[in-house]
């Protein structure tokens, strides 16, 4: 502390850098006198020929200190100073009186009074002017010094206050150009600023564990569920079922659920030109397309090859993100991506080699399907109009899926028979469809949401992963060990894309104890 | 060194005030002698009104600028010529001390322009 005051008072006396001065007289001759003397002395100057224009001047610009005749007309030196120690932004400049001593005593002792800080006889001598206006100029310039020390004070407890309520992200305490002084409170700040990133990073850490750990969860309960569809279409289709047939019993059915919902939460969305748009395309890629490609693919591929083919979407997803800009493009995700073509690629091969070109024609098809995952993916996360609740949109999605695959179906006349009143093994898998499919919808939203696409591509590695078992329990399916390899070739690049950072701010709810 | 009209100690001193450049001086003197007889116009005319204030203020500004440039003679003019229109006591008296003012006006002007910073040693 004691140094720091110290380089103060050096700083302070160190009056031989050039000040502005504001020359105020009446008389020209008097003006270009003081004008000369104070440039001569090193010094900037301005000029005012009267009180009015003085104080516009001072209005306009910063000055260290006025040299100021008394007695003028208009506005003379005492209103002037009356008007300048009567502003803040004034009051503290220093003011010093030009007087002619003989016969102005009274004028001087008045204008000292009224907060002038020095006077000046009108024949005064170069030391005389020397001394007092740098007297006044290191005055001006140590408060100057004090104020912005204590500004400094200010901003420090500020940052204090905000480390107290727990926020110690290093950008909110805005000490940054306060580290850059080179004195106590200088270094005082680099501390406050070291410490609070040091807990920020800490605590910033820790959450994106925790918001990992929860999305991960996300990722394995999607998987588990979305995980029956390959099963359930080869099901579907094994008991008769035909891919338009089964739009017309499937997804009125969803249709109905997701608009029921919408219309008691009062979220239906309007219908303005861009959400038709949107609707219609999200229909046609995620509602009619996606879904005949799987259950004709399910017809011919296993649900557990189906599944390993499903992994593409993820690295899809990764790389249509990183082209459009919208996530982020590492060397270790751009390797993971590489890595898990190369295990679908396995997949593919291997399964080439072992059945017919039917079947070879059939794998290549399926690959439509992680294609329109990937698409739908990228559309709900870049391309969604603003402003749409989730249930609202998949409800709308779902009418105008209705409004193409219904009249589709009827006229391809692919419609098939249920029994609601004795309902067999066709109308039990039918119901866990629709079960699926909306608990998809509704799980996979959430983690788009609050993970960001790429972590959502994850639950790819998840879907594949119970495709493959729920294709061993439910339709007793094997695996070859070159499907084997691919699978952990793929679960390598999978664990190479890693999540995105949501960027959120945090907030430590702890106090620091006062005493 | 003094003489009737002009106090060169005075002059010295002023032109020390301003730094010692020549051109700075010649420019000040130019200035003196271009503002001065306007400002004894402006005395005299405050005067004839009986513009006491505008009167003084004149007055006021002769003797700073006089006793700037060592016009001793200006100076006393001034001095009195302020003094008299402060009080605002008698405007015969004023329009007396008006009249040495203008002489001794012309005086210190002719005095000054032929003077050169040399002159001063």
């Amino acid at each position: 502390m004691a140094n720091d005051r110290d380089a103060l008072s050096l700083e302070a006396n160190a009056s031989a850098s050039p000040a502005r001065v504001l020359i105020v007289d009446d008389n020209s001759v008097m003006r270009m006198k003081m004008r000369k003397a104070v440039n001569a002395l090193g010094h900037d100057t301005e000029v005012a020929k009267d009180g009015i224009a003085a104080l516009e001047i001072l209005q306009e610009q910063e000055f260290d200190a006025v040299l100021l005749d008394i007695v003028m007309p208009g506005l003379d030196g005492y209103g002037v100073l009356e008007k300048l120690k009567a502003n803040d932004a004034t009051k503290h400049l220093p003011v010093i009186v030009i007087s002619a001593l003989d016969d102005e005593v009274e004028s001087v002792v008045r204008a000292i009074e009224l907060g002038a800080e020095d006077f000046l006889p009108k024949d005064f001598d170069p030391v005389l002017l020397r001394a007092r206006l740098n007297a006044s100029l290191a005055k001006k310039r140590f408060r100057d010094q004090e104020l912005e020390y204590f500004a400094r004070i200010d901003r420090l407890t500020a940052a204090a206050e905000v480390l107290e309520s727990g926020r110690f992200n290093p950008d909110t305490l805005a000490l940054d150009d306060l580290t850059t002084k080179d004195d106590p409170l200088g270094r005082l700040a680099i501390v406050f600023r070291g410490m609070a990133s040091e807990i920020y990073y800490r605590e910033l850490k820790l959450r994106q564990t925790i918001s990992t750990l929860r999305g991960s969860l996300w990722v394995i309960a999607i998987g588990i569920v979305w995980g029956l569809t390959p099963s359930l279409s080869r099901i579907v289709m094994s008991e008769g079922a035909t891919p338009l047939g089964l739009m017309v019993w499937v997804n009125p059915v969803i249709a109905a659920i997701f608009v029921g919902l919408a219309w008691q939460r009062g979220v239906l969305p309007k219908l303005t030109l861009p959400n038709i748009a949107f609707f219609i395309a999200w229909a046609l890629v995620a509602a009619v397309f996606l879904r005949l490609a799987l259950l004709y693919s399910s017809e011919h591929v296993e649900a557990a090859i189906l599944s390993l083919v499903l992994t593409l979407q993820g690295f899809l997803v990764f790389g249509f993100s990183a082209i459009a800009g919208m996530d982020k493009a590492t060397l270790r995700r751009l390797v993971g991506l590489v890595v898990g073509l190369g295990g679908v690629g396995l997949v593919l091969w291997t399964e080439m080699g072992q059945s017919g070109a039917t079947n070879s024609f059939w794998l290549i098809f399926a690959l439509l399907i992680p294609l329109l995952l990937a698409i739908e993916v990228m559309m709900m996360a870049g391309f969604r109009p603003t402003g749409l609740d989730d249930v609202g949109a998949v409800a709308m999605m779902l009418v105008a899926a209705n409004l193409i695959g219904v009249p589709w179906a009827l006229w391809q006349d692919q419609t098939f028979p249920i029994s609601l009143t004795d309902p067999g093994r066709l109308e039990l898998t039918l119901l866990l469809m629709i079960a699926v499919t909306t608990a998809s919808y509704l799980m996979g939203f959430h983690l788009i949401k609050t993970a960001g696409a790429v972590f959502y591509s994850q639950t790819a590695y998840t879907m594949t992963i119970a495709g493959v078992i729920w294709g061993f329990l439910l339709l007793d399916e094997q695996l070859s060990p070159l499907a084997w390899i691919a699978f952990a070739i793929i679960a390598v690049g999978m664990y190479m894309v890693e999540p995105k950072n949501d960027g959120t701010d945090i907030v430590i709810d702890r106090k620091f104890d006062r005493s | 060194m003094t003489d009737d009209i002009l106090d060169f100690s005075a002059l010295k001193r002023l032109l020390d005030v301003i730094g010692g450049d020549e051109e700075d001086f010649e420019e000040l003197k130019t200035e003196f002698l271009e503002s001065t007889p306007e400002t004894v116009a402006n005395l005299k005319s405050a005067v004839a009104q009986e513009d006491w204030k505008a009167a003084t203020i004149a007055a006021h500004t002769l003797k700073g600028n006089s006793r700037d440039f060592g016009a001793v003679k200006l100076e006393a003019a001034s001095v009195a010529m302020e003094t008299e229109c402060k009080n605002a006591s008698n405007a015969l008296n004023a329009s007396a001390l008006v009249q040495v003012v203008e002489a001794a006006e012309g005086e210190a002007r002719a005095a000054l322009s032929t003077l050169k910073v040399a002159d001063l040693g």
